[in-house]
C-alpha cells in the first residue's frame, strides 16, 4: 500500500520523502520555471510591487523636500528607517546560519530549505542597506562613507560605528551574495539542460558558467562552498554584533548596554526563522514543493525560534535587572518608561510577540501546525520590528535632559517606507520563486533514500518499519 | 580620399580650364560656394580673367557670385565654429545657474573709510514697545545685519559690579534686536502711498496724498495720535504743530500698556504733582516684592529693568558674606517674574489689595507707624478672608506666615526696597487701589525716591495714556484723524466707532494695519520707514539723548513720519517756518534700495529735511556750552547718545492718607467660576512686532509656547473644567460677559486655582503674512495666533477680575511648544542652593556635591581624566569655554534672538515646532520645581493626582547650549569627521562635510544639535509652518498661484538680513552652537596683525553680548586672569558644576552656576544625617557621586 504525499503523512524523521527520486527532483523543482504562474503570483507581485512603489515615491519626495517628510524630531533622530534596517539585517541572518553553520554541522535537514534561506538573506541584505543610506540628510554624498582616496586626504572616521556598519554589511552583502551564487550553479545547469526555449537556455547557460558537472567541477564546487561556509560563519555573529554597536557604544539611556552584541544575534536569528517559516509555507504550497519542504524541516525551524524566543526573552529581563542593579537613574526611568509611557504599547507587543506567542511551540501540535506556525511567525515578525522601535526610538525620547523629551510620531511616509520595504522584499522574492530553482537540487539529491527509483517504496514502507538510516537525521 | 592641402595659388585649377563648379570631379566634394569662392580668389589674385567671356560670366554675375559667398560662405568656417561652439559652451554653463539679479548694488564707489568685507558699525537708537533703546548696528555692505546695545549709553550698562568687578556693557532687550527683521519684511507697504478701496490699497503719488491731506487740514478738528514722545527734536515738532494748528490739535500719546492707573494712583497717594510716571531702579534694591505684577515681562518695563533686575540678583561676596536680592511674589499666574521668586505665594488677583494691606499692616507695626483709617477699616474686613499657604520651613513646622515673613524682609531692608505692581494687567481703573496700596508701602519704607523715582523723566517725554488717547479719538468726529506709530484699532475696542467717524483718516505707518482699515474707503496710508531707515532722536531718561541716524537707504518707496508731518502742514497752508526749506532746491535724486522708486524730496517739495530738522534742534538744545558744531553733530553721529550723568532722584513724596477716601483700598471683585486676567505677551508684548518671525518662534519664558495665544489653566482647575487627562490638545470656549472666544488651553502650573489666563497681543489681523491664521486650520474653527485678548477688556481697561466661564469644545488644538517635560524628575540637570545654606557650606560639601571643574595642565591636557582621544584633544594655548550663572538668568530669551541673528537661525514656523524642529541653537530649559529633591514623580499624565497637587512650584531657567565637550560624545560617532574639535577647544561642525547621519545628535546628552529637515532657509515660515511636503509638492502643482501656500510666501528681502560672516545651511545637514566661531576668528586674526593678545572680555558670543543680566560670560579658560577663569575659581566647589560631567566623562567647556535661593531653608534642603542613604539614593543619583562607581567605571 503506497501512502499519500500529503505532507501531515510524511514519516517522522524523513526529511525527503522516501518515494521521491532524482528525476523527480529535477523536474519538480525546475517545473515552475518554465511554466507560466499562476493567478496568486501575479495578484502577489502586483501588490509587493505597488508596495515597493509606494517606498520609492517616498524616497522621490525626501529627495526633493528633505527628511522632514516622516516622522523625526530632534531627541528622536532615529525613526522607522533605522528600525527597518535592523529589522531586515536580522531577518538576513537565519539564513546564513542555515547555509553556512548548519552546513558545516552536518544539518542535513537544511538541504530543502537553503537555497530560499539565503535568498532571503540577499534579499533582506538588500532591503536593509537602503535604509543607512536612505537615511542620510544628504543620500547623494553617502560615498564619503567609503575610504577612498582623495586629494584632501580626507577619511572617514573610524571610531564611528556606522563606518563599522559599512564595512559590516558590505561584507556581508557579498559574501551572502557569492555564497549563494555559488550554489545556484548546478542547478543553473540543470535549468539550462531542461530548457527548451533557446533564449532561456543561453541566459541559464552564462548564469552557469559553463558548468559541465564533471567530477573536476564537483571537486572543485564542493570546495569552494566549504571554504564559503567558514567565511559565512563568523558573519552571522560578527554583523549583528556590530551593528549592535551603533547602539551599545553610544551614551544614550537604554543603548548604552554590553549585552547588546549576544542579544542582537539572537535576535536576529529569531526574527529570520520567523521570517523562513513565513515564507516557506505559503511558497511549498504555492511551488507544489510539499514533498522536499516538509513539515519536518519547518517543525526544526520552529525548534530554533522556541529556543531563540527564551533567549531573546532572557536579554529582555536581563535589560531590566542591569537597568536596576546598575542604580543609574537614567537607565532605571528609561526602563519604566518603556513600560509605563505613552508608547508602552510598543514595549508590551514586543513581550507579547517574542516572548509569550513561541512559547505556543512547546506544543508538538502546534510545532507541526502550518497554521498554527503561520500564525506565530507572523507574530515573530510584528515583534521583532517592535523590539527594534522600542529599543531604538523609546530610548531616543527620553534620554538625559528632560527638557529635550519628545515623543516619535510616525507620518503617512514612515509607513509607506515600512510597507514599502517589505513590498520590495516580496518583489524580489516572487521574481526569485519564478526564475530560480527555490531548492538545492543537487544537494537534495544527496539526502535521497532511493534516487533511482529502482527499489519499491513497498519494501520499505509497512506498518512499523523504520525507514533506512540514510534519511534519517543524522 | 586624401585630403588636398592648398598650399600654392598656383596649385589652383585655371579657370580657364575648367568651369568652377561642375566639370572637376576633384572638386566635387566641394560645394557651389566653395567653387565660387575658389574662382573668386582667382580672379582677385588675378590668376585668371574671371570677368572674361572664357567662363561667360558676366560682372553681374560675377558679383552676383560674390554676394552670394558673402552671404554664405563667411564666417562659417572651422575655426569660426569652433569658436562658436566653444562660446556656447560657455554661456550655456554660465546659465546654468539661474540667479536673480539683486537691486542692492554694492558701493561702485567705495565709501571713503570702509573696506569691503569688513563691517561697518553705525551708532543709532531703535524704538520697540514705545521705548526708545540706543543700539549699534553692524552693516555689511549697507546692509545691517545684526543690532548690538549701545556701551555709550548709561541705560544699555549695568551698574552693580560683580565679585570680578565687571559690570554689564552694550546689552539689548529681545524685541529691538528682532526689530532687525522688520526691517526687512517684505509685508511692509512697498509701492509709496495708498488710498483705503474696500479691502484694498489704491497706490496714489506723495503730491496726491499731501494735496488730499492739506486740503483736509485746512480747518476742522485735528487729532493727532502717535506713539509715546520723547527726544528734543520730536518733542520740538509736536510743539511746533500744535503751534501750526493752535487749538484745534489735539494731541495724545498712546500705548497699549500706558500707565494710566499708576499715574493716577501716585497723583491721589501723593498729590497731584506727582502724578506722573515713575523710573524703577531696580539695581538700588535688595528686597523686591511684586503684587500680581509681572516686573520683568509685564509690558511695561524693558531693557533698564532687566539690566537693574540682574545686578538687584547679583551674588555677591563669598561664603558667609554672600548675598544676592531677595524677590518676593505674591501672584495668581504664574508670571516671568513668579517665575524667579524667591518666595512665591499664590493668591487671587481680587485678595492682592488686601495682602498689600495687611503687609502694610505688619510693616507699620515694626516701624510704628498707623495705617490710614480707611485701609483700616477695610483691611479688618478682609483679612479674615485671607487664606494663604504658609512658607514653608526647617525651623518651624507650621512654616511662615508670608505675609508677617514680608513685612520683616522689607523692613529689614527698608529704604532698599521696592515694592511693585504694574504691567500690562494693571493699566485699568480696577487697579488703582492696588497701586495706591504699593505707594503706601514704598512711602512709609522710604522706599520712594531711591528703587522708585520720578525725578529721572525726561522732560522732552509725553507719557502715553490711553484715557486722553480716548478723548482725543472721540474729538476726531468730523474732523481729521491722523495716526503716526499706533495702532489704536487693535488694542484699544472703542477706537474702530471714532475711526469710523472721522472725515479724513490719516496713518504713518509702515504698513496698512488695522487702524488703517477701520477707516472709510478713501483713509490714507503714508508709508513710514524703519527706524533704521530713517533720522530721529530719543531721551529714555533725563539728560541721557540718543539720536537715530539711517543705517541703509529706506528699501521701499517711504518717508519719515516727521517729514510726512511737516509735509502735510505746509500743504495745509500752516506750516510755521521750521517746517519749511531754507531755500527750495533740488537735492540729488535717491531711490529706494529694493522697489528702485525715486525717493520723496523734501527740498523739492519747499519742506525741510526731518534729518536738517533734527540737527538743528539738536544743537540748539542739546550742544552744552556752544562748542563747534559740526564737531558736536560727528561725535554725537558716533556715539549715538549725549549725556548720561543720572538725573537727580526726585525727593521723596509723603504719602498723603486723605487720598484713600477717593480710592476704596480694596477693589471688590464679582464672584464667579473663574476670573480671568488678561497679561501682556511676555514675548509679543502688545503686538506690533507680530509679523517678526523671530519673536513667534520664539518660545514664551514660563509656558515654553510659541507661535499662539493661549489660556493658562490651573492643574487644579483642570478636571473642573471637564478636560480629562489625556486631553493634550485641549479647546475650550471661554466666556466673558457677551464675549465667547475659542482657545487652546494650556495646564500651567503653578497657577491659582480660580485663576484663567490669557495674553494681549495676538490676534493681529493686519499684521502680514507671519501673523497671519492659518486659513486651513480656520476653517476647523480655531486658531491660536487670532485670540485678541483686548477685545475681552472689561470697562475702564479692567484686566483682570473679569467674571468669566470656559466649557470644553470637543476640537483639538495644539500649542506649538518646545518643552513637553517639566520636572526634571531628581536628575542633578539644574542645581539650586539656599543661601542660609550656601553661607553656612558653601561647599556643599556636607550635601555630597563634588564635582570637579576644568582642570587643564600646562601641557593642555585635562589631568586625572580618562581621555579617548590621546594626544588629539590637547589644548596647550587657548581654550573657549563659558560660565552660565542660573542665579541670574530671567529667560528673557535675549540670548535666543541674538544667537538667531548672529547665526542665520532659520525660522521653522509653527508646525515645525510642533514636530519638535525648532532650530535654537541656544534654549532656555524651564523646570519647575527646581529642587531636585521634591520631585520625583514624573508627571506624564495632567489628570493624575500628584499633577494636580502642582500649585506651588519652584522654578529654575537653564540656558542650553553646545556645551564644547572636551569629551565629545557626537565626535566619536559622527562617520564624516564633520564634527570635530579645533585647536582652541571648539567643537565645531563642518557643514559641507556633513552626510546628515543624526547619530551625533542621537548621542549628544544635552540634545542641543540641530538637524536641517528641510531647506529653512528657502522658505519664509509663518503659522501653516514650512507646509506639509504635499502641499509643498503636490499642492503647489495643482494650486497654482494659491496664496494660501506658504511655500508661495518669498523670502525677499528677508535673505538681506542673513551674515554674510556664517554659511546659510542647506537640507540635511546638522548644526549647532559654535561658540560664534565667525568672532573668535576674528580674534585670532586681529591677533595676527597686531602680534599682541586680545583684551578678555574684547571678543565675546552673541548671547553673552546680549545678555542684560550678564548671566553668561565667555572667555579663554586656560587663562586664570579671564573673567569666566575668575568666576570659577571664585565659585565654591559643588556650587559651579558642569552639567553631566560625572556620569558621562563629557568634560564640557561650559560651567553653571546654581540658581541661589533666598528663602527660609526648609526640611527637603537639611542634610539629614542619612543623607547619604536616603530616598534619593534609591534613585541612584547619589551614587553616582560615588568615587567608586563614577570613577570606577570611567578609569
Amino acid at each position: 500500500m503506497r501512502p499519500t504525499l500529503a505532507e501531515y503523512e510524511n514519516p517522522q524523521g524523513t526529511l525527503i520523502h522516501p518515494t521521491v527520486t532524482a528525476r523527480d527532483v529535477t523536474a519538480d523543482v525546475i517545473a515552475p520555471i518554465f511554466r507560466l504562474p499562476p493567478l496568486t503570483w501575479w495578484i502577489g507581485l502586483g501588490v509587493a510591487m505597488f508596495f515597493l512603489g509606494m517606498m520609492l515615491f517616498t524616497f522621490t519626495i525626501q529627495m526633493c523636500e528633505g527628511l522632514g517628510i516622516i516622522g523625526l524630531n530632534h531627541p528622536v533622530m532615529w525613526g522607522s528607517y533605522i528600525t527597518n534596517f535592523v529589522f531586515w539585517i536580522g531577518i538576513g541572518h537565519a539564513g546564513t546560519l542555515i547555509s553556512a553553520i548548519l552546513f558545516l554541522f552536518r544539518q542535513r535537514w537544511r538541504t530543502s530549505i537553503n537555497r530560499s534561506a539565503e535568498a532571503m538573506t540577499i534579499f533582506a541584505v538588500m532591503c536593509a542597506g537602503i535604509f543607512p543610506l536612505i537615511h542620510t540628510g544628504r543620500p547623494w554624498v553617502d560615498f564619503w562613507l567609503f575610504p577612498y582616496p582623495n586629494d584632501r586626504a580626507l577619511w572617514p572616521q573610524f571610531r564611528s560605528p556606522l563606518m563599522w556598519d559599512v564595512f559590516a554589511i558590505s561584507t556581508y552583502g557579498t559574501t551572502s551574495l557569492i555564497f549563494w551564487y555559488l550554489g545556484l550553479i548546478p542547478d543553473f545547469a540543470s535549468v539550462r539542460d531542461k530548457a527548451k526555449n533557446p533564449i532561456q537556455r543561453a541566459i541559464y547557460s552564462i548564469a552557469s558558467f559553463g558548468w559541465k558537472g564533471t567530477v573536476r567541477d564537483w571537486n572543485h564546487y564542493e570546495r569552494a562552498y566549504a571554504q564559503f561556509a567558514w567565511i559565512s560563519t563568523p558573519l552571522v555573529l560578527s554583523v549583528h554584533s556590530t551593528v549592535s554597536f551603533d547602539f551599545a557604544v553610544s551614551k544614550v539611556p537604554g543603548w548604552h548596554t554590553t549585552i547588546f552584541p549576544p542579544y542582537f544575534v539572537a535576535g536576529a536569528i529569531f526574527g529570520g526563522f520567523g521570517m523562513v517559516v513565513f515564507l516557506l509555507v505559503p511558497m511549498r504550497k504555492l511551488l507544489k514543493l510539499e514533498k522536499y519542504i516538509t513539515i519536518n524541516h519547518l517543525e526544526y525551524c520552529n525548534k530554533i525560534i522556541l529556543a531563540t524566543s527564551m533567549i531573546v526573552g532572557y536579554a529582555y529581563a536581563m535589560e531590566f535587572f542591569a537597568a536596576w542593579y546598575s542604580e543609574s537613574l537614567y537607565e532605571r526611568s528609561q526602563f519604566i518608561y518603556r513600560m509605563t509611557g505613552p508608547h508602552a504599547w510598543i514595549f508590551w507587543s514586543m513581550a507579547l510577540s517574542n516572548c509569550v506567542a513561541p512559547m505556543f511551540f512547546w506544543f508538538k501540535g502546534v510545532r507541526r501546525s502550518l497554521i498554527g506556525m503561520w500564525i506565530i511567525s507572523i507574530f515573530v515578525n510584528i515583534g521583532m520590528w517592535f523590539e527594534r522601535a522600542n529599543i531604538f526610538m523609546l530610548s531616543l525620547e527620553r534620554d538625559h535632559l528632560p527638557s529635550s523629551w519628545d515623543h516619535w510620531v510616525g507620518t503617512t511616509f514612515d509607513w509607506m517606507v515600512v510597507v514599502g520595504s517589505f513590498g520590495m522584499f516580496f518583489t524580489l522574492f516572487m521574481i526569485y520563486c519564478k526564475v530560480m530553482p527555490t531548492i538545492a537540487i543537487a544537494e537534495v539529491k544527496t539526502v535521497l533514500v532511493n534516487p533511482t527509483g529502482a527499489r519499491d517504496p513497498a519494501d520499505y514502507h509497512d506498518a512499523g518499519a523504520p525507514p533506512p538510516a540514510t534519511n534519517r537525521e543524522s | 580620399m586624401s585630403k588636398h592641402v592648398w598650399s600654392d595659388l598656383a596649385e589652383l585649377p585655371r579657370s580657364g580650364a575648367t568651369a568652377p563648379s561642375t566639370s572637376q570631379p576633384a572638386r566635387a566634394e566641394f560645394g557651389a560656394d566653395v567653387a565660387a569662392a575658389l574662382a573668386d580668389l582667382r580672379s582677385r589674385h588675378g590668376l585668371t580673367t574671371v570677368s572674361s567671356a572664357a567662363e561667360g560670366n558676366t560682372a553681374d554675375e560675377i558679383d552676383a557670385i560674390r554676394a552670394e559667398l558673402q552671404r554664405g560662405v563667411s564666417g562659417v568656417n572651422r575655426r569660426g565654429l569652433l569658436q562658436l561652439t566653444g562660446a556656447a559652451a560657455v554661456f550655456a554653463l554660465a546659465g546654468c545657474w539661474h540667479k536673480d539679479p539683486d537691486t542692492l548694488v554694492p558701493h561702485a564707489n567705495q565709501p571713503e573709510g570702509t573696506t569691503t568685507g569688513n563691517a561697518v558699525w553705525y551708532s543709532t537708537t531703535l524704538r520697540s514697545g514705545g521705548r526708545a533703546v540706543a543700539v549699534i548696528a553692524k552693516t555689511y555692505d549697507g546692509r545691517p545685519i545684526k543690532l548690538e546695545g549701545n556701551p555709550d549709553c548709561p541705560l544699555n550698562n549695568g551698574t552693580v559690579a560683580d565679585n570680578q568687578g565687571n559690570v554689564a556693557r552694550g546689552k539689548l532687550d529681545t524685541r529691538t534686536q528682532a526689530s532687525l527683521m522688520d526691517l526687512y519684511d517684505p509685508d511692509r507697504r512697498q509701492t509709496g502711498p495708498g488710498r483705503k478701496q474696500g479691502d484694498a490699497l489704491q497706490a496714489i503719488g506723495w503730491d496726491e496724498l499731501d494735496a488730499t491731506v492739506g486740503a483736509a487740514l485746512k480747518q476742522g478738528p485735528v487729532t493727532l495720535i502717535t506713539g509715546p514722545i520723547d527726544g528734543p527734536a520730536r518733542r520740538q515738532l509736536i510743539d511746533d504743530l500744535k503751534k501750526a494748528f493752535g487749538a484745534r490739535l489735539t494731541h495724545a500719546a498712546y500705548d497699549a500698556y500706558a500707565p494710566d492707573a499708576a499715574i493716577a494712583a501716585r497723583g491721589l497717594a501723593f498729590g497731584d504733582a506727582h502724578a506722573k510716571p515713575a523710573t524703577l531702579r531696580l539695581e538700588r534694591a535688595s528686597v523686591i516684592v511684586t503684587l500680581g505684577s509681572d516686573l520683568l515681562g509685564g509690558g511695561q518695563t524693558g531693557l533698564p529693568e532687566q539690566i537693574g533686575f540682574g545686578d538687584f540678583r547679583r551674588r555677591i561676596g563669598h561664603g558667609e558674606a554672600a548675598t544676592t536680592g531677595q524677590l518676593i511674589s505674591f501672584e495668581p499666574t504664574l508670571s516671568q517674574t513668579g517665575a524667579l521668586a524667591d518666595v512665591r505665594v499664590r493668591c487671587a488677583m481680587g485678595e492682592l489689595a488686601i495682602v498689600a494691606w495687611a503687609i502694610a499692616d505688619e510693616v507699620a507695626k515694626l516701624i510704628g507707624a498707623t495705617l490710614p483709617a480707611s485701609a483700616r477699616q477695610a483691611l479688618d474686613a478682609n483679612r479674615g478672608a485671607l487664606a494663604l499657604k504658609p512658607i514653608a520651613s526647617a525651623e518651624h513646622a507650621e512654616g511662615l506666615d508670608p505675609i508677617a515673613y514680608t513685612a520683616r524682609q522689607l523692613v529689614a531692608a527698608k529704604g532698599k526696597g521696592l515694592v511693585y505692581v504694574g504691567g500690562a494687567t494693571h493699566c485699568g481703573a480696577n487697579s488703582v487701589p492696588l497701586h495706591v496700596a504699593a505707594n503706601y508701602l514704598n512711602a512709609i519704607l522710604g522706599n520712594e525716591g531711591v528703587t522708585i523715582e520720578t525725578g529721572s523723566n525726561a522732560a522732552s517725554a509725553i507719557t502715553p495714556s490711553i484715557s486722553a488717547t480716548e478723548r482725543a479719538l472721540t474729538a476726531a468726529s468730523g474732523g481729521t484723524l491722523i495716526v503716526v506709530d499706533a495702532n489704536p484699532v487693535f488694542s484699544l475696542p472703542m477706537a474702530e466707532a471714532a475711526v469710523k467717524a472721522a472725515t479724513t483718516v490719516v496713518v504713518l505707518a509702515d504698513r496698512g494695519d488695522e487702524t488703517l482699515f477701520a477707516g472709510n474707503d478713501g483713509a490714507l496710508l503714508a508709508p513710514t520707514p524703519h527706524g533704521l531707515e530713517s533720522w530721529g532722536d530719543a531721551e529714555p531718561r533725563a539728560g541721557v539723548f540718543c539720536l537715530q541716524q539711517p543705517c541703509i537707504q529706506p528699501l521701499w518707496d517711504s518717508r519719515a513720519a516727521e517729514e510726512s508731518l511737516m509735509a502735510f502742514a505746509v500743504a495745509a497752508g500752516v506750516a510755521p517756518d521750521a517746517f519749511k526749506a531754507a531755500k527750495p532746491e533740488k537735492a540729488a535724486a535717491r531711490v529706494a534700495v529694493c522697489s528702485r522708486a525715486p525717493l520723496w524730496d523734501a527740498l523739492a517739495h519747499g519742506v525741510r529735511p526731518w534729518q536738517d530738522y533734527v540737527r538743528s534742534v539738536w544743537l540748539a538744545k542739546v550742544r552744552q556750552g556752544g562748542g563747534d558744531e559740526r564737531a558736536f553733530w560727528t561725535a554725537a553721529l558716533a556715539r549715538g547718545c549725549v549725556g548720561g550723568a543720572t538725573a537727580a532722584d526726585s525727593a521723596a513724596p509723603a504719602f498723603n492718607d486723605a487720598a484713600l477716601a477717593g480710592a476704596a483700598p480694596v477693589a471688590p471683585t464679582a464672584p464667579a467660576r473663574f476670573e480671568l486676567v488678561l497679561s501682556a505677551s511676555r514675548i509679543m508684548r502688545d503686538g506690533a512686532q507680530a509679523n517678526n518671525a523671530w519673536l513667534q518662534e520664539t518660545s514664551d519664558p514660563v509656558s515654553k509656547a510659541t507661535w499662539d495665544n493661549y489660556l493658562a489653566v490651573s492643574t487644579g482647575d483642570w478636571q473642573k473644567l471637564g478636560l480629562p487627562w489625556y486631553a493634550k490638545h485641549t479647546v475650550v470656549t471661554l466666556t466673558v460677559g457677551a464675549a465667547k472666544v475659542k482657545v487652546p488651553v494650556h495646564m500651567q502650573e503653578g497657577q491659582h486655582p480660580g485663576t484663567l489666563e490669557l495674553f494681549l497681543g495676538w490676534g493681529r489681523t493686519r499684521a502680514g503674512q507671519i501673523a497671519m491664521p492659518d486659513d486651513t486650520r480656520l476653517r476647523g474653527g480655531i486658531d491660536g495666533v487670532t485670540v485678541n485678548g483686548f477685545a475681552l477688556e472689561g470697562a475702564g481697561h479692567q484686566r483682570w477680575g473679569l467674571a468669566a466661564d470656559a466649557t470644553l469644545e470637543i476640537e483639538s488644538y495644539e500649542i506649538a511648544n518646545t518643552q513637553s517635560h517639566h520636572h526634571m524628575d531628581g536628575r542633578d540637570v539644574a542645581l539650586d542652593d539656599v543661601v542660609e545654606l550656601h553661607r553656612k557650606d558653601p561647599k556643599l560639601e556636607a550635601r555630597g556635591h563634588h564635582h570637579a571643574l576644568w582642570q587643564t595642565g600646562a601641557d593642555g591636557r585635562e589631568h586625572g581624566r580618562l581621555n579617548l582621544w590621546g594626544h588629539t584633544h590637547i589644548f596647550p594655548g587657548r581654550r573657549w569655554g563659558m560660565v552660565i550663572d542660573m542665579n541670574q538668568c530671567i529667560a528673557c530669551q535675549a540670548c535666543v534672538v541674538a544667537c538667531t541673528v548672529e547665526n542665520n537661525v532659520p525660522v521653522v514656523g509653527r508646525d515645525e515646532v510642533r514636530k519638535g524642529r525648532e532650530m535654537h541653537w541656544i534654549r532656555i530649559d524651564r523646570y519647575y520645581s527646581g529642587h531636585s529633591r521634591n520631585d520625583k514623580r514624573a508627571e506624564e499624565r495632567p489628570g493624575d493626582q500628584g499633577y494636580i497637587e502642582k500649585l506651588d512650584v519652584e522654578v529654575v531657567f537653564q540656558p542650553m547650549l553646545c556645551q564644547h565637550c572636551g569629551h565629545a560624545p557626537c565626535e566619536e560617532v559622527c562617520p564624516a569627521t564633520a564634527t570635530m574639535r579645533n585647536e582652541e577647544g571648539l567643537n565645531i561642525q563642518v557643514y559641507n562635510r556633513c552626510i546628515g547621519t543624526r547619530y551625533c545628535s542621537n548621542n549628544c546628552p544635552y540634545k542641543v544639535r540641530r538637524f536641517n529637515f528641510y531647506e529653512y532657509s528657502k522658505y519664509r515660515a509663518g503659522p501653516h509652518g514650512s507646509g506639509a511636503p504635499f502641499d509643498r509638492v503636490v499642492g503647489n502643482l495643482v494650486s497654482e498661484g494659491s496664496t494660501s501656500s506658504q511655500a508661495e510666501l518669498s523670502q525677499r528681502p528677508l535673505e538681506m538680513v542673513l551674515n554674510p560672516e556664517i554659511t546659510v545651511r542647506s537640507k540635511g545637514v546638522m548644526e549647532k552652537c559654535n561658540f560664534c566661531v565667525q568672532r573668535t576668528r576674528e580674534v585670532r586674526e586681529v591677533e595676527k596683525a597686531s602680534g599682541r593678545k586680545h583684551r578678555d572680555g574684547a571678543i565675546t558670543t552673541a548671547c553673552a553680548q546680549a545678555c542684560p543680566t550678564e548671566a553668561i560670560v565667555f572667555g579663554d579658560i586656560n587663562d586664570e586672569s579671564t573673567r569666566v577663569s575668575r568666576t570659577v575659581a571664585a565659585a565654591p566647589t559643588g556650587y559651579a558644576y558642569l552639567l553631566l560631567d560625572k556620569e558621562l566623562n563629557t568634560r564640557p567647556s561650559v560651567a553653571y552656576l546654581r540658581r541661589l535661593r533666598h528663602r527660609p531653608v526648609t526640611a527637603e534642603d537639611v542634610p539629614t544625617p542619612h543623607a547619604a542613604h536616603g530616598p534619593r539614593d534609591a534613585a541612584g543619583t547619589q551614587g553616582f557621586d560615588d568615587e567608586q562607581s563614577s570613577h570606577g567605571e570611567q578609569h
